[in-house]
């Protein structure tokens, strides 16, 4: 799976390509086969610490691109007892990590945390003691999440999760261990492979974006046209709790992030009335970023999302009960990832958080964005869906714009200059310009700097336009709009204003300017088209027009 | 599980090895195939016991060093 699509992405390559070292403690050398396809080498038997500590080691050669410190913490708490002190292999350990992550910036290194067998549980007291395994095991861990935080490139796994997962009797393989120094059985093996592909799935940036589901026994049991949107079953007891379960993870999931969609064969209209009159729904409407309710083929459903969201199929994960619609899904779609559902409902919701979870939308860290990604995709799909629905004037209409022009916004002064970097295609002289230079036509009595605020009733945009005025020159000298807002005719307004503060200052002429780049030939024509002529043209394109006001 | 057993070990054998498949006879064992030494042993013993759901004891793992010896631990019939 984890090299199965094809992404066409240059990272992909050099991440298939990078070697990976493999450290430990103890005979960690069955793990290889189960990291397949990575291309694996073993350290030295033992070789963790110094590895990580010396600067001539194998880790700190350019061969490897990443490395593994997959350890046993009982070996290195070694003779560590109640009342002699703390592990000295464990400190070392730690300290090797911070400084081997912090001497190769460039290499990414995963480990896990420490996790003792219940093997050295000893009496109660372990809970309370200080200096019970159970505190140490606290302390060091505290410490290990210090340092991943401190460096982007340490990858920190909870090794606990699989324990607490299969239990320790399915993954210690005592036999092997006394033959050998194999610590772990081979379903421990598959368990830690899955677990470190997926995570560095994720740290390439690799996780699925978009989870599209299937509403009638996948969402909810039952069939909404036949039983009706009470009839459906969701519920907090019996087989409606699996569904309202079901929904629970899903949730959990959209809060971090990860968009939903709905693509399902059902009227519309029962969709509706199961949103605004079933109380057990979990997931609300506004948790979806496209509903696609209908009668059309998925595949086709599922294209129209992927354009709607202007994110590729390769990034979706697609759920239906259905085997049809699965089956159709991936001969049609092989980049969407289909997975096979249990064939108990019961198990659906510890399956999704088990499997599709940690297989497709692995996140090493949750940024506020991601919190507040499903509203900035659902309004920009809702005026979407508008904008084809009706004719340029009655969707701007129906939008409600709000415009809001402030003149020498002093506190903007950042956003002005980034806006004078950033914006490429609405940009009629593309001049860049740093704080101070901003600074400076805040203040002065010839210039003014125009900033549009834009609002509709989807919701605000920001800071989306600007204008600088040159008034000795009588001179447009900057003309800009953010692509979010192209097409809503919102560059008029403040065009608008600019003129009405020439006019102020007793200005009967405007100049304004075009000079080509790259990328800004969609503006080309704008004052050909907003009432100003042509009066001079330069051989590098750069075009003057005027404008004489009343 | 049939009386073939040697057959399906052999093939066990071969994959953990990454030998190809009909390189690893029925007679095959530590000391016939150059691959297989002390640790490609605990690979191969690790694989048995998750493949056939057998519990391996350490006496186990020092001791079934041949294809005829793992199949022995299915119990059942067997060709020899």
């Amino acid at each position: 799976m984890i090299f199965g699509t094809p992404l066409g992405c240059e990272g992909h390559y050099i991440w298939r390509e990078m070697r990976t070292l493999l450290l430990s403690n103890v005979n960690m050398q069955p793990l290889v086969a189960s990291l397949k396809p990575w291309d694996v080498v073993c350290g030295e038997f033992n070789s963790i610490l110094l590895d990580l500590s010396n600067s001539a080691s194998a880790a700190a050669s350019s061969e490897f691109g990443r490395v593994l410190c997959i350890y046993d913490s009982d070996t290195l708490m070694g003779e560590t007892f109640y009342g002699n002190g703390d592990a000295e292999q464990c400190d070392l350990l730690l300290e090797a990590v911070e400084g081997f992550c912090r001497a190769h910036p460039d290499k990414i290194v995963i480990t896990h945390t420490f996790c003792f067998g219940t093997g050295r549980w000893l009496t109660y007291a372990d809970l309370l003691h200080p200096e019970s395994l159970r505190a140490h095991e606290n302390r060091l861990n505290m410490r290990l999440e210090e340092i991943a935080r401190a460096h982007p490139n340490l990858l920190l796994l909870d090794i606990e999760l699989l324990f607490r997962r299969y239990g320790e009797d399915a993954l210690l393989a005592n036999s092997f261990w006394y033959s050998g120094r194999i610590r772990y059985t081979n379903v421990m093996f598959r368990a830690l492979a899955k677990m470190l592909h997926s995570a560095a799935d994720a740290y390439a940036n690799r996780s699925r974006k978009v989870l599209i589901l299937d509403l009638d026994n996948t969402l909810w049991g039952g069939i909404v046209g036949e039983v009706g949107p009470q009839g459906i079953a969701l519920s907090e007891d019996g087989v409606g709790r699996c569904y309202r379960d079901f929904q629970r993870a899903i949730k959990s999931l959209q809060r971090i992030g990860v968009l939903l969609a709905i693509s399902s064969k059902n009227n519309p209209g029962d969709l509706d009335e199961v949103f605004s009159t079933n109380s057990m729904m979990v997931l609300r409407r506004e948790d979806f970023v496209c509903i696609r309710a209908n009668w059309e083929p998925k595949p086709a459903n599922i294209l129209n999302i992927a354009e709607a969201l202007n994110l590729g199929v390769e990034s979706f994960v697609f759920i239906d009960d259905n085997p049809v619609e699965r089956s159709m899904v991936r001969t049609a779609l092989p980049g969407v990832a289909v997975p096979e559902l249990p064939i108990r409902v019961e198990d659906i919701p510890t399956w999704f958080l088990r499997e599709v979870v940690s297989e497709y939308f692995g996140k090493l860290s949750i940024t506020a964005e991601d919190l507040a990604k499903t509203g900035q995709y659902r309004v920009n799909e809702e005026r979407r869906q508008l904008s084809r629905a009706l004719d340029l004037d009655a969707f701007l209409e129906n939008l409600q714009i709000e415009c809001a022009i402030d003149i020498n916004p002093s506190s903007q002064v950042n956003r002005i200059a980034q806006m004078t970097q950033k914006t490429n295609q609405f940009n009629l002289t593309t001049r860049r310009y740093e704080v101070p230079a901003i600074q400076r036509f805040l203040n002065s009595p010839d210039h003014a700097v125009l900033l549009l605020e834009y609002k509709d009733r989807f919701g605000s945009e920001g800071s989306v336009g600007l204008a600088i005025l040159d008034f000795a020159e009588s001179r447009i000298d900057t003309f800009l709009m953010s692509c979010r807002v192209i097409g809503r005719r919102v560059e008029d307004r403040l065009l608008a204003k600019a003129c009405d503060l020439f006019r102020e200052r007793g200005k009967r002429r405007i100049v304004g300017e075009f000079v080509p780049t790259q990328k800004n030939q969609q503006v080309q024509s704008f004052y050909d088209s907003h009432g100003f002529s042509l009066y001079l043209q330069g051989s590098d394109g750069h075009k003057l027009y005027e404008k004489m006001i009343a | 599980m049939t009386a073939n057993h040697e057959e399906a070990v052999a093939a066990l054998v071969a994959s953990v090895l990454n030998l190809p498949i009909n390189t690893v006879a029925e007679d095959a064992s530590m000391d016939s195939v150059p691959q297989w030494d002390s640790l490609a042993q605990l690979n191969i013993c690790l694989a048995f016991q998750d493949r056939f759901g057998v519990s391996m004891d350490m006496e186990m793992i020092a001791a079934a060093t041949s294809v005829a010896k793992l199949a022995a631990l299915l119990g059942g019939p067997t060709r020899s």
